[in-house]
């Protein structure tokens, strides 16, 4: 079917009340031709004239042929020398019929130059008032028959027809959702069809999230517990570690404890990659970002002593809330603050404030920094396109980066005063 | 804080039983232990801790049963040690009446701190008398001495003393000290670390309980 160029289309609204104003015109029209008869048969009088046999039978005998009555017509006629003769015949020729002047119906002939029935005088007599308003009045009763017809045809076909479509439009803007209500009249005709299609549709669509929702609560589940039974032994794994550094530090111990650090942070790296991975909304849920950093802070003195690192905070001294998934912003943050950790200096600050329009959070370490490019780098690696799982910054940044990106905020990787480096969040707080 | 204490461990898995019990143990907690809920209920019911570590993934009956049953009851502290981080778990475990959520794996010193933290809050309303070293500090009297003596702190030097010494532990800003003590801004920095300097010298070897926190400020911190 070809598509109707732009130009000429039309939408169904338009096309009815097109077919509306010709049906009107056409009523117009009708109701015009009806008035214009009526007038004609009223006022105007058909083309009349004697004829010579009238003349010839008014010869037999003048006197009694004199004025004749023809249904509304009443003839005269007259011998060429009557005075009732107007004078402006005289020029008129032979067999012309005319009216006299200023009249309309009164009309003179000249049947022959002169003698007996030399002239016609032919009155047309008008219908009387009752002929007249009968006429009138039917003029006005076609118009009223196609006015009523025109509308009660409209009432009947059309409204009920636009009703059925709206439904139907309105139907479609609910598909797929709980308030969907199906606009099928069961009917059996086309729009019927369409409806029960619409329907058949919003069916496939609630299957089809349901099952997308029974498949994520069960990768859900599948993925809690697998971090379950890896993050259990990591557990007694870190704890039997800081026994052994308590009773015998040294080097190797704390070589052990920078690497079950590490092994703790991918474990719980992987398990939020996957929930992203997965639709994870990152915005579900609410988090004192002030408690969170304290717990960052207090998580990563632990590893930043076994490596002669400081690690220190600075919080408001009140609650800082934000919207965010809060296993999911803690890892974010703590990503941050691990490879600040292992990568920096001899000191990493962690400083929360609030303003006005949001929060500011800023990680800061004293180390040598990173170039610009590498910067550039860090500020662009998301984990759906580089899923580094070495012993690079790769996965940790690239899920901070997607978690901030998915929380609306801003992240920026660059250089601190001291020459370090400095990775600055800001974002909008709650109520 | 009462001097050891005391504290039930709930929780299942041995290796971090063990690892949990060293630990406290150093850190001059007692700690008892149950690895099965059923055990857990009927202990914090019966027995009186300062605070209870729960596992949620027990044998016998979950964690989150254990603080059905028992927080309506009896007022004791729950911190919850959990392997799972979802977000309900989170928030099914604060609506049981839990105070704080770990999860696994977790630092021993991040552990303890929040223990710390929790059981701090039960005491009593803090002393505003702090002994620093040999030097007392009344922070209603707004004086410091050490032997009797007064050591003629500024209004504004005690100011800073004060604002520190109430957040002990907590690294606070210069830009924080210069807007709640000294009450200006400009030039704010090099302000406060006069004060600072000076407040230092006054308190002579007390002075190192006030610590310089790099890229933040500075920290009050006081010998256990």
């Amino acid at each position: 079917m070809s598509a109707t160029p732009r130009a000429f289309a039309l939408s169904f609204r338009a096309r009815i009340l097109g077919g509306a104003v010709l049906n009107a015109l056409v009523a117009v029209a009708l109701v015009w031709g009806s008035v214009t008869f009526v007038i004609d048969r009223v006022e105007r009088h058909p083309p009349v004239g004697a004829s010579a046999q009238m003349r010839a039978a008014c010869l037999v005998d003048p006197v009694a042929w004199r004025t004749q009555q023809m249904a509304h017509l009443r003839v005269e006629l007259l011998p060429a020398d009557d005075a009732a003769v107007p004078a402006f015949l005289a020029d008129v020729a032979l067999d012309t019929p005319v009216d006299a002047p200023g009249t309309h119906g009164d009309i003179w002939q000249r049947l022959a130059p002169d003698g007996p029935c030399a002239v016609a005088h032919l009155v047309f007599e008008r219908p009387d008032a009752f002929a007249s308003a009968f006429y009138v009045g039917g003029a006005l009763g076609v118009f009223l028959a196609v006015l009523v017809v025109g509308v009660a045809s409209h009432r009947w076909t059309v409204t009920p027809l636009l009703a059925r479509i709206e439904r139907i439009r309105a139907a479609v803007a609910d598909v797929g959702e709980q308030v969907y209500a199906s606009p099928d009249d069961h009917l059996g005709d086309d729009l019927s069809a369409i409806a029960a299609g619409l329907d058949g549709s919003h069916a496939r669509i609630v299957a089809a999230r349901a099952d997308l929702v029974e498949r994520h609560q069960a990768l859900e589940k599948y993925l809690a517990e697998i971090a379950h039974d890896l993050r259990t032994p990591l557990g007694s794994l870190v704890l039997a570690i800081q026994e052994l550094a308590a009773e015998r530090p040294g080097a190797v111990v704390t070589r052990a404890t920078t690497e079950v650090a590490y092994l703790s942070s991918l474990v719980d790296n992987l398990h939020q990659a996957t929930r992203l991975r997965h639709g994870l909304d990152a915005r579900q849920g609410r988090v004192d970002l002030q408690e969170l950093v304290q717990r960052v802070e207090l998580r990563f003195q632990a590893l930043g002593r076994a490596r002669g690192v400081s690690v220190a905070s600075s919080t408001p001294d009140r609650p800082v809330w934000v919207a965010a998934e809060p296993a999911l912003l803690e890892r974010a943050v703590g990503n941050v603050v691990h490879n600040a950790t292992l990568h920096g200096g001899g000191n990493v600050a962690i400083v929360l404030d609030v303003g006005d329009d949001g929060f500011t959070l800023d990680v800061m370490d004293d180390g040598d920094g990173l170039p610009d490019a590498a910067l550039a780098d860090l500020a662009a690696r998301t984990f759906r396109v580089d899923a580094a799982r070495g012993r690079s910054m790769g996965l940790g940044v690239a899920i901070t980066n997607e978690v901030v990106a998915q929380l609306g905020w801003r992240i920026q990787y660059g250089r601190g005063d001291d020459g370090g480096m400095c990775v600055h969040l800001e974002g909008p707080i709650t109520a | 804080m009462s001097a050891h204490p005391r504290i039930l461990v709930v929780e299942d898995d041995l290796s971090v039983v063990q690892g949990l019990l060293a630990g406290l143990r150093r850190e001059g907690f007692d700690v008892e232990v149950a690895m099965d809920g059923a055990d857990a209920a009927r202990r914090i019911l019966d027995e009186a801790f300062d605070l209870v570590l729960l596992d949620l993934m027990l044998p016998s009956m979950s964690g989150f049963d254990i603080l059905d049953a028992a927080l309506g009851r009896v007022s004791v502290p729950v911190i919850v040690l959990s392997a799972r981080s979802e977000l309900e778990a989170r928030l099914k475990s604060f609506a049981l009446g839990a105070v704080d959520f770990v999860a696994k794996p977790f630092w021993m010193e991040e552990l303890v701190a929040r223990i710390r933290m929790r059981l701090d809050l039960r005491e009593a309303q803090p002393n505003r008398l702090l002994h620093l070293g040999a030097c007392v500090v009344d922070l209603d009297a707004r004086t410091v001495t050490r032997d009797g003596v007064d050591l003629g702190l500024t209004a504004i030097e005690f100011n800073v003393l004060a604002w520190l010494a109430e957040r002990p532990g907590k690294a606070v800003r210069r830009r924080q000290l210069a807007a709640h003590v000294l009450g200006f801004e400009a030039d704010s920095d090099r302000t406060v670390d006069s004060h600072v300097s000076r407040l230092r010298r006054k308190l002579g070897p007390e002075g190192a309980a006030i610590k310089t926190v790099w890229g933040i400020g500075y920290r009050f911190e006081v010998a256990p």
